[in-house]
């Protein structure tokens, strides 16, 4: 876009002479391979007999002499004046339509510029660092601040490095398979589903496919990044090279669908502005048809500015893309605006084409908080994938936003303030706009919510938490508020529970965090139950049916088993209405922490617990299903132990409160740590950073007071397969995966990194980067527990 | 234009396709020409040169390994181009008086401050010149200049930031940018 401002800029000042254009050029070339006499103006005479020019021109320039010799005439003008074609302009249109849209305006590139630069929060200050990089320090820091420097060096030193550098030390690099999740969202794991003869493993930076033949699988020789416009051209900058960094992007997810696999990743991009580097946030997906393994191919590849903040795939077989650009504001610092395409807008890519950001899909809100872009693009993936439509609003994510198959919503709430810069209350606004993917992207309704509408305190949304869409209405839940709205987001009624008719016998007060989640058109408000059977869960108090919004119908539960169960904390998805949490109970008596499992349906008019004890583990490894699991305390350690200096065992054991689920095999997978704690010497000095908590005082032989510190490392090492019914929610343990030693690129033995697991054909396939192991579930109590711990 | 696209017309071309010729060579016409005119005396002799550069490449074309490399190629093309027009230049400048670069690039109309600033311009070293150009007219990245000239990218940077250094310091230039 650079290129293309700077060659309008010249034009207006330098024509280009006619017979340069492209169409002359092959008329010139035309003429020249019929062997026309090229008798002219004197230019000509320049294609002497005597050039280094092969080939035809040569025999053209020969057969010129000939015909001159013989004594024709003939001329050919190169740039004459006959009518050169040009492809017709239709007029786009400068401005988006907002008719109807409250709150927004059709924005243009120079209206954009004075909004974004407008945003600027003057708390900050743009000081370059180096005179190369740009950053935004913290309020108090001053410009010049040397430490400033230095972080930032560091990160900028840190940001594009793989952190896992132990990719390369790879023990066995062909039996690593993962399983994962069907849909991409936000933050989802990185792992992929395999699909039956390949599975596709990622990590933060590759993507690895695999040919799966039972218990025989084979690494497919395909690099995923070697055709992609990102690595072969927009990864080539040479500021990368100056500063000996390596370019990398992150994968932040991944899917399966229709025999394609499509990769997610962030990355930035360096863009100097004026001597001045800004790091450009962007993200982009790659299509690749895998329906033959072994010859996978790229079919499509986009990225757009901004980092990812969703990325659908619906039922229809569209990919909707939603991203958001922090850093627009920033870089209108250093780059002043006159006219044609701004530099403070990265373009797009679009199978390695630019593609600049169309002026006509701008949008720009009357106000906002913050200087911030978002921009929603949706795809076609049909049959070869294409863009169908996109644009670009200065709005966030970061008040909630809510996306289904059709529609985005995104919320904006804003706190007003007087003209003193003083807090207003009445004044709190919440901006709402509908984007839709009906054949093109659009914004499709836009209001305000404020607080002074009617009489209660839910007329505004500070976050949006839930989302509903059910007969003709919208239902938009912020915590504990339900804001009704019709299809054009005009208000329509609200509601709020009384917090003194909640039944108060069977939660804990000390736990105040009642919450109200939607389903269809019923608002559940729940609460947290304090170790009910030794499980934490969140049952529901109040049932609340909207369904005609002006007359909602309230019904309270009075006695906790009668309370459907609502479990919000780090739940694990298994599809459909079904979820599993993983949760730990403290056993203070005898300083045991007991794990428990919890399968549930997240439909709170039909939920229901699962509770599975899950199995024993005891010192040396073994099995026993059916009884509760335990493990060690996490290292208390015996102070005065480390004062005599007496071995004291700090490996313990802990399971992960975060579960993992195959859905496709209905499978939950629960990972398992080692920590290992070590005492190291440390000086005087170094007690002043240290955590206080961290820190053992002794004395030494000669009476020196000294000091010791507690540090420790853990790592996954195995990980318990749980199978469940998808129709009962009942679980069974199948058993606990083996843990294998891993050795780095030196033949030293290292902690292995596990990539993942997958259960397929009735074997339990678990991998780390020391290799692979595989277990018959029938024998999986049977499997070889290590001894390594 | 997308990379399959000009893979295609590439190959096209090798074969003669002047239509896809013409096609790669339309996307960067004016960045070809504007790079010739800033080291050139007229609107005519980078004309001339930018038509020259075109049918050596035409002629060629079948020896470009990768359509990516297209425009770089061209340049480089067109870079030699302007070489042997300035060595003209100065050959014709050394039969009247004292070989002068910068009558080499002084062009035949041009205001006072236009015969300052490029009297400056005329003074930075060749490759200084010509990184300047290439990022400063035809707007191409320390990456594509590295291509073109066969400069390694960080002395490319190197040289437009010592360069545009050079000419602000002398000129007293308070703008960010020097074109």
């Amino acid at each position: 876009m650079r290129r293309r401002n700077i060659t309008n800029r010249l034009e207006k000042k330098n024509k280009v002479p006619e017979r340069l254009a492209p169409q002359k050029i092959k008329d010139m070339l035309d003429e020249l391979s019929m062997v026309k006499p090229v008798i002219g103006n004197e230019r000509q005479s320049e294609i002497k007999l005597n050039s280094n020019r092969g080939g035809i021109l040569k025999s053209l320039a020969i057969a010129a002499v000939f015909v001159l010799a013989i004594g024709g005439l003939a001329v050919f003008k190169f740039g004459g004046e006959k009518a050169v074609k040009t492809h017709p302009k239709t007029p786009t249109p400068q401005v988006a339509d907002t008719e109807g849209l409250t709150g927004l305006r059709g924005g243009s590139y120079r209206s954009l510029y004075n909004f974004l630069s407008d945003s600027e929060d003057e708390e900050y200050q743009y000081s370059p660092i180096d005179d190369m990089y740009a950053y935004m320090p913290d309020g108090d820091m001053s410009e010049g601040d040397d430490s400033v420097a230095e972080m930032f060096r560091s990160v900028f030193e840190n940001y594009n490095v793989c952190a896992a550098a132990d990719t390369d030390n790879v023990f066995d690099p062909s039996q690593k398979i993962v399983c994962g999740t069907e849909t991409i969202q936000d933050q989802e794991s990185v792992l992929i589903q395999q699909n039956g003869a390949s599975a596709f493993a990622a990590s933060y930076t590759d993507i690895y496919a695999y040919k799966m033949q039972g218990e025989q699988t084979a690494r497919v020789d395909y690099d995923f990044w070697s055709q992609t416009f990102l690595m072969n051209t927009l990864a080539d900058d040479p500021i990368f090279e100056e500063k000996k960094h390596t370019f990398k992007a992150y994968i932040v997810n991944t899917c399966l669908f229709d025999n394609k696999l499509a990769v997610a990743f962030d990355f930035h991009l360096p863009e100097e502005y004026n001597d001045i580097i800004l790091m450009n946030e962007y993200c982009g997906f790659c299509i690749y048809d895998v329906s033959d393994i072994d010859n996978i191919s790229l079919v499509y590849e986009y990225e757009q500015p901004g980092y990812l903040a969703s990325l659908k795939l619906t039922e229809q077989g569209k990919l909707i893309m939603l991203s958001q650009l922090d850093e627009a504001d920033k870089a209108t610092e250093y780059c002043r605006y006159s006219e044609g395409y701004p530099d403070f807008l990265p373009s797009t890519y679009e199978n390695g084409e630019e593609v600049p950001i169309s002026e006509d899909k701008i949008y720009i809100a009357n106000k906002s908080e913050q200087g911030v872009l978002c921009m929603v693009s949706a795809f076609d993936c049909s049959d070869s994938a294409e863009k169908t439509g996109s644009l670009t609003v200065t709005a966030s994510v970061n008040n909630g936003y809510a996306l289904t198959d059709s529609e985005l919503i995104l919320a904006e709430y804003y706190v007003d303030e007087d003209i003193n810069g003083n807090y207003v209350e009445q004044k709190d606004t919440t901006h709402v706009m509908k984007i839709t993917f009906d054949g093109e992207v659009r914004i499709s309704a836009a209001s305000y919510l404020s607080r002074s509408q009617e009489n209660t305190q839910s007329n505004i949304i500070s976050i949006l938490s839930d989302f509903e869409a059910v007969n003709g209405y919208y239902y938009l839940v912020d915590s504990s508020k339900v804001l009704i709205l019709d299809r054009d987001l005009k208000y329509v009624s609200s509601y709020l529970y009384d917090i003194d008719k909640l039944p108060s016998d069977f939660y804990d007060p000390a736990y105040i965090s009642t919450n109200t989640l939607i389903s269809g058109t019923k608002a559940y408000t729940y609460d947290l139950i304090s170790r009910d059977n030794g499980f934490i869960v969140e049952k529901c108090v109040l049932i609340t049916d909207l369904a005609d919004p002006k007359d909602p119908k309230e019904t309270y539960i009075n006695d906790p088993k009668d309370a459907p169960v609502i479990y919000t904390a780090d739940k694990t998805s298994l599809g459909g209405k079904a979820a599993a949490g993983v949760d730990s109970i403290y056993n203070a008596e005898d300083k045991s922490t007991t794990m428990q499992l919890a399968v549930y349906s997240t439909d709170p008019s039909d939920s229901k617990v699962i509770t599975y004890k899950g199995i024993d583990f005891d010192e040396t490894g073994t099995s026993i299903a059916g009884k509760e699991f335990k493990c060690k305390e996490l290292g208390e350690i015996n102070r005065t132990d480390v004062a005599e200096f007496k071995e004291v065992d700090n490996v313990t054991e802990y399971f992960d409160t975060q579960c993992y689920a195959d859905v496709q095999n209905n499978m939950i997978y629960i990972p398992v740590y080692k920590t290992e704690r070590e005492i190291e010497e440390i000086s005087a000095n170094e007690t002043l950073s240290a955590d206080p908590e961290s820190l053992i005082e002794y004395t030494d032989e000669s009476n020196k007071i000294k000091y010791k510190k507690l540090i420790g490392s853990s790592y996954q090492v195995s990980v318990i397969a749980i199978r469940y019914d998808p129709k009962t929610l009942e679980t069974e343990l199948l058993g606990r995966s083996s843990a294998l030693k891993g050795y780095n690129a030196l033949g030293d033995e290292s902690n292995p990194r596990y990539t993942g697991t997958l259960f397929l054909n009735g074997k339990l396939y678990t991998f780390t980067d020391a290799g692979m192991s595989c277990s018959s579930i029938k024998d999986l109590s049977k499997v070889l527990y290590s001894d390594t711990f | 234009m997308d990379r399959f696209r000009k893979a295609k017309l590439a190959a096209k071309a090798s074969q003669g396709d002047t239509q896809a010729f013409s096609e790669l060579y339309g996307e960067i016409y004016k960045q070809l020409y504007f790079y010739a005119l800033s080291n050139l005396r007229s609107s005519e002799d980078a004309a001339d040169a930018v038509q020259d550069a075109v049918l050596d490449a035409f002629s060629e074309i079948a020896k470009l390994k990768k359509a990516s490399a297209f425009d770089s190629w061209m340049f480089k093309i067109l870079s030699s181009k302007i070489k042997q027009k300035q060595k003209e230049y100065a050959e014709r400048a050394a039969e009247l008086w004292d070989i002068n670069e910068s009558a080499a690039i002084i062009k035949e109309s041009c205001s006072f401050e236009q015969c300052e600033i490029l009297e400056e311009f005329a003074a930075l070293s060749e490759n200084e010149r010509l990184c300047i150009t290439l990022n400063s007219i035809a707007g191409y990245r320390c990456s594509e200049i590295s291509e073109i000239t066969g400069i390694k990218a960080s002395t490319v940077r190197t040289y437009i930031s010592r360069g545009r250094l050079k000419m602000r310091a002398k000129l007293n230039l308070n703008c960010k940018e020097v074109t």
